[in-house]
């Protein structure tokens, strides 16, 4: 796998990721609800979370566009937002853009909740239309 | 095989699907799709169905996660872990519900138990503080997943949910949990 650029297509219960290093934009995408959320999201996070512990003055952008995610990804979805805004108060300037369809109200509440997290992160939502 | 009386108490019932048998991931994904699809025939709201699919996600994970009746694989390492439960969705007094069941340890109740009866009580907030909370912490004793399943589930039933304990054989109790939208 090229380290550079990680592409995995969405595959119904996981979701699709496009994390680009070289660009320091990271995407999820999709439907999240793998029985496993550990399997999959293991090996993908391991290097995305030691990328980010090694940042210096760099400008990250992290987007999650998930229709929907199960309990125990929110598990996962919390140490992502944990390790984004250390990254950011260790210099970084880091953008997390929340979408969710237009009135999912759980999602709308889901985002707030997290949100309040970020300090040093810019935390953005944004409503899109309903795929 | 009497299933023509199982069929038509279904009916009756307003369950629109019924299994009983192990459950597997794959399982879920076929019953999921064809929920979904069943969901989109009805013209159910879209925020609706997707509260239904979460809560079917979430019981059905739970017993794959937690029935205490299932079949492992004999040898390492062929990963098979099937567990027996049973799933109903439906609507029954214009509400939608989603029923899980399977059997628990009998030392298993008491915990669990103590654990619904509170989320039941919190209100929307502080239901949403106890998520937050969790979520930050180490995984709770004797979860599989992150912890906050009930708390999901709590979160998605805007009809609230019940559940019960009956005492079953061999140490056991069958564990019920019905959520309505």
């Amino acid at each position: 796998m090229d380290a550079a650029h990680v592409i995995i297509p969405e595959d119904d219960p996981c979701p699709g990721i496009d994390f680009n290093y070289a660009e320091n934009i990271f995407s999820i995408t999709g439907m999240c609800y793998p029985e496993n959320t550990r399997t999959f999201f293991d090996p993908v996070l391991k290097p995305f979370l030691a990328h980010l512990a090694a940042q210096d003055g760099t400008q990250i952008t992290f987007k999650m566009s998930v229709s929907y995610f199960n309990s125990s990804a929110s598990r996962v979805l919390a140490e992502i937002f944990d390790a984004l805004e250390a990254c950011a108060k260790a210099g970084n300037t880091v953008l997390v853009l929340w979408c969710y369809e237009e009135d999912d109200d759980n999602m709308k509440e889901l985002a707030e909740d997290f949100e309040e997290d970020f300090e040093a992160a810019t935390f953005e939502t944004r409503e899109v239309p309903i795929d | 095989m009497h299933l023509h009386s199982i069929y038509n108490d279904m009916v009756s019932d307003g369950i629109s699907f019924c299994f009983t048998g192990f459950m597997s991931e794959e399982m879920l994904l076929g019953v999921g799709a064809t929920l979904k699809k069943k969901m989109q025939l009805e013209s159910i709201e879209h925020m609706t169905s997707k509260s239904m699919f979460s809560l079917f996600v979430e019981m059905v994970q739970n017993v794959i996660r937690y029935s205490a009746e299932y079949q492992f694989a004999p040898a390492e390492p062929v990963d098979i872990d099937l567990r027996y439960g049973i799933l109903s969705i439906g609507v029954r007094d214009g509400q939608h519900f989603v029923a899980c069941g399977n059997l628990i340890k009998d030392e298993d109740v008491p915990r669990l138990s103590k654990n619904l009866q509170h989320i039941q009580t919190l209100e929307k907030d502080d239901l949403k503080k106890l998520y937050k909370a969790t979520l930050k912490g180490d995984v709770p004793e004797g979860s599989k997943g992150a912890g906050v399943g009930f708390m999901e589930i709590a979160r998605r039933a805007s009809g609230g949910f019940t559940f019960d304990f009956v005492p079953d054989k061999d140490g056991k109790h069958f564990f019920t949990i019905s959520a309505f939208l």
